[in-house]
C-alpha cells in the first residue's frame, strides 16, 4: 500500500534541473532565500517571481505541485498578515474603526510579506521536487566534508541518513503488517475520539520498535561482515561531477542575486519608479 | 592444510548476569578450498552461531579458527578475513544498505577503500555473476526476495571472497526465489568459490558434495549426503528427509531398490536403471 507513495515530494521528471548537481540546488536555494530577504520593491518581488517561473518551466513541473506546498503554510500567512495589517500604526491611514487602524504602510508591508513567504516557500519546495531524498543526503554529505577536520563524524551522519532513507518503505510496509496483525486480533485503530486512538496506537508501535531495533541489530552484523569501518578513507563509487549545466545554473541565480543588491543599496531610485510606473496612484 | 581449519572451538553468550548459553562446544571440523558443503541442524544446534565464527562476528570462547592459516582472533587482520569470508544473511531487507542496487553492491568494495575505477569494475562483475546487471539503478524495495538475495550474493562477490557463507539466505524465499539462488550458487561453485550454505532444507542440503549435521553445538554427522541420509543418527538430529530420498526408503522397506537417493534426479535415474 505505502510501497508505491513517493518519499517525501519529490516529483520525478526528465528535465535539466533534476540533473542538476545536488550539492549546486543546495547552495543556489540558500542564495535564493537569503537573497528574498534583500527585495524591498515590488519591481524585485517580479524578478523573483520570474526566476522562479523559469525554474518551474525548465524543471517540467506542474504549477499546482508547486502550489501545493504553498497550501501548506497558508494558515501562517493568514495569521502573520492579520497581525501585521493591524499592528502596523505609521503611515498615512487608510481605514479606522475603534482601536483597529490600517495603514498605506500596513497594507504595503503585509503584501509584501506574503509575497516573501510565498516565493520562500515555493523556491525551497523546488529543491525537494526536483531532488530525490538520496541526492539531497549525498549532497549535504559532500557540502559538510569540511566539518570533518573539527572531528565531525561526517561519514557516519551521512551513513546514518541514507540508512533512514533506505529503511523508510522497509518500516511503512512493517507498520502495515502490524496493523493488519492488529486488526485481525480484534483491535479498532480508526474508531472513537482522539484519546482512544492515540491509545489504540500503543499496539502497533510496541511491536515496531521491537522489530526494529531486531532489524538493526541484523544490519549492524551484515556492514560489519561487509567490512565497514576497514578503512578510514572509505572510498565512493560515484564521483558528482559539475557539468556546464551546473555552472549555468549558478550564473542565472548569482546574477539574480546581485541584481537584487544593487538594486536594494545602489539604485533604490529604479525598483521605486518602476514601482510608481506599474502601480501608479495605488502606492 | 585446509582452507577452513576449526580446531576444538566453544562459543558462550553471555545472556546476563551469571546466566549463559553455550552455543558451540569443542566443535572441530575442516574444509578444503573449492568445497560446497551444507551445514544443518534443527534450530539452536548452533549453525548461525558457527557462521558468524568463521567470519570473526564472533570470536570462539575457546579454541581457534584459521581462515587460510590466519586466526578469526587476530585484530589486525579481521577485515581482511571477512573480507575473504563473505556472508549473506537471511532477511533481504536487513542486509541491504543502499536504496539503489548498485550502490549496494558498492558498499563493500567503497568500505575497503578501494579506487573509483576498480569499485565500477568490481560492481559490474558481481552484477553481471548474480544477472542482475540489467536491474542496478532500481530501487531496491521494489525487488522480489531472490533477486534481493542475488543483489546480497553480489554485494559479497564484489569484494573477491574466496568463502561464501549463506547463513539460511534461502529461508524466506518463496520455490521460485529459491531457486535463482541455488542456482546462481552452483555457478560459483562451479567457478572455484568455497560454499557453505546453512539450511534446514534438505533438498538444498543435498545439492552439496558434504553435508554438516550438528546437534546441540556438537558435530553429529558429516559426510556426503547419501551417508548422512542413511545415518542412524540422522533423525536423531531432528531432520527429516527430502521427499525423494523419503521416497526411495518407502520403495526399499517394501522390497524395491532404487539405489541411493538425495535428489529427484538420482531418484529418476534409479527408477531408469530399474526398468532396464
Amino acid at each position: 500500500m505505502f510501497k508505491d507513495v513517493a518519499f517525501g515530494q519529490y516529483y520525478p521528471a526528465n528535465s535539466a534541473v533534476h540533473k542538476l548537481d545536488s550539492r549546486i540546488k543546495l547552495i543556489l536555494t540558500l542564495v535564493y532565500i537569503i537573497g528574498i530577504f534583500f527585495v524591498k520593491s515590488y519591481f524585485g518581488f517580479m524578478l523573483t517571481a520570474a526566476l522562479l517561473i523559469i525554474i518551474i518551466i525548465a524543471a517540467k513541473l506542474p504549477m499546482a505541485s508547486v502550489l501545493r506546498s504553498v497550501r501548506g503554510i497558508l494558515l501562517l500567512v493568514v495569521l502573520t498578515s492579520i497581525i501585521n495589517l493591524f499592528m502596523i500604526k505609521d503611515g498615512d491611514v487608510l481605514v479606522q474603526w475603534k482601536i483597529f487602524v490600517i495603514t498605506k504602510n500596513g497594507v504595503h508591508t503585509t503584501i509584501k510579506m506574503v509575497l516573501r513567504l510565498v516565493l520562500l516557500i515555493s523556491g525551497a519546495s523546488l529543491l525537494a521536487l526536483t531532488t530525490t531524498p538520496v541526492e539531497l543526503a549525498d549532497g549535504l554529505e559532500s557540502l559538510m566534508r569540511p566539518l570533518s577536520l573539527i572531528k565531525v563524524p561526517v561519514r557516519d551522519i551521512a551513513m546514518i541518513m541514507s540508512i533512514a532513507l533506505r529503511f523508510i518503505p522497509t518500516l511503512f510496509d512493517e507498520t502495515n503488517k502490524i496493523v493488519s496483525a492488529q486488526k485481525a486480533r480484534g483491535a479498532s485503530l480508526d474508531t472513537g475520539n482522539i484519546f482512544a486512538r492515540i491509545k489504540a496506537l500503543i499496539p502497533v508501535l510496541i511491536p515496531l520498535f521491537v522489530s526494529s531495533f531486531r532489524r538493526a541489530d541484523e544490519l549492524a552484523f551484515a556492514m560489519d561482515a561487509r567490512c565497514y569501518n576497514a578503512t578510514d578513507k572509505r572510498t565512493k563509487m560515484k564521483k558528482p561531477k559539475i557539468k556546464f549545466s551546473d555552472v549555468l545554473a549558478a550564473f542565472v541565480v548569482l546574477s539574480f542575486f546581485t541584481v537584487i543588491l544593487l538594486e536594494r543599496y545602489y539604485f533604490p531610485s529604479v525598483g521605486i519608479n518602476i514601482d510608481a510606473m506599474i502601480f501608479g496612484g495605488l502606492l | 592444510m585446509p582452507f577452513i581449519e576449526i580446531k576444538g572451538v566453544s562459543y558462550v553468550y553471555p545472556l546476563r548476569e551469571g546466566v549463559s548459553l553455550k552455543a558451540v562446544k569443542n566443535l572441530s571440523l575442516s574444509i578444503e578450498a573449492g568445497e560446497f558443503v551444507a551445514l544443518t541442524g534443527m534450530n539452536g544446534s548452533g549453525k548461525s552461531t558457527l557462521a558468524k565464527l568463521l567470519n570473526g562476528l564472533f570470536k570462539p570462547t575457546e579454541g581457534e579458527i584459521l581462515i587460510d592459516g590466519v586466526s578469526t582472533a587476530n585484530e589486525e587482520r579481521i577485515f581482511d578475513i571477512r573480507r575473504r569470508v563473505g556472508m549473506v544473511f537471511q532477511n533481504p531487507d536487513n542486509q541491504t544498505v543502499a536504496t539503489l542496487i548498485e550502490d549496494d553492491v558498492a558498499f563493500g568494495p567503497e568500505n575497503l577503500g578501494l579506487p573509483r575505477d576498480e569499485i565500477i569494475k568490481r560492481v559490474n562483475f558481481a552484477l553481471q555473476a548474480v544477472g542482475m546487471s540489467e536491474y542496478r539503478k532500481r530501487d531496491a524495495a521494489k525487488l522480489s526476495g531472490g533477486q534481493k538475495q542475488r543483489v546480497a550474493i553480489a554485494g559479497v562477490l564484489a569484494m573477491r571472497p574466496d568463502v561464501l557463507i549463506l547463513d539460511e539466505a534461502t529461508s524466506m524465499l518463496d520455490p521460485a526465489g529459491r531457486e535463482e539462488v541455488m542456482g546462481v550458487v552452483r555457478k560459483l561453485v562451479e567457478q572455484g568459490i568455497t560454499v557453505i550454505n546453512i539450511t534446514h532444507n534438505m533438498e538444498e542440503a543435498a545439492l552439496a558434495k558434504r553435508v554438516v549435521v550438528l546437534r546441540k553445538g556438537r558435530l553429529a554427522i558429516d559426510g556426503t549426503p547419501s551417508q548422512v541420509f542413511s545415518s542412524s543418527l540422522f533423525e536423531s538430529c531432528g531432520l527429516t528427509l527430502p521427499p525423494a530420498a523419503a521416497l526411495a526408503k518407502e520403495l526399499k522397506d517394501s522390497g524395491i531398490d532404487v539405489g541411493t537417493v538425495t535428489t529427484e534426479e538420482s531418484f529418476a535415474e534409479g527408477i531408469c536403471k530399474l526398468l532396464r
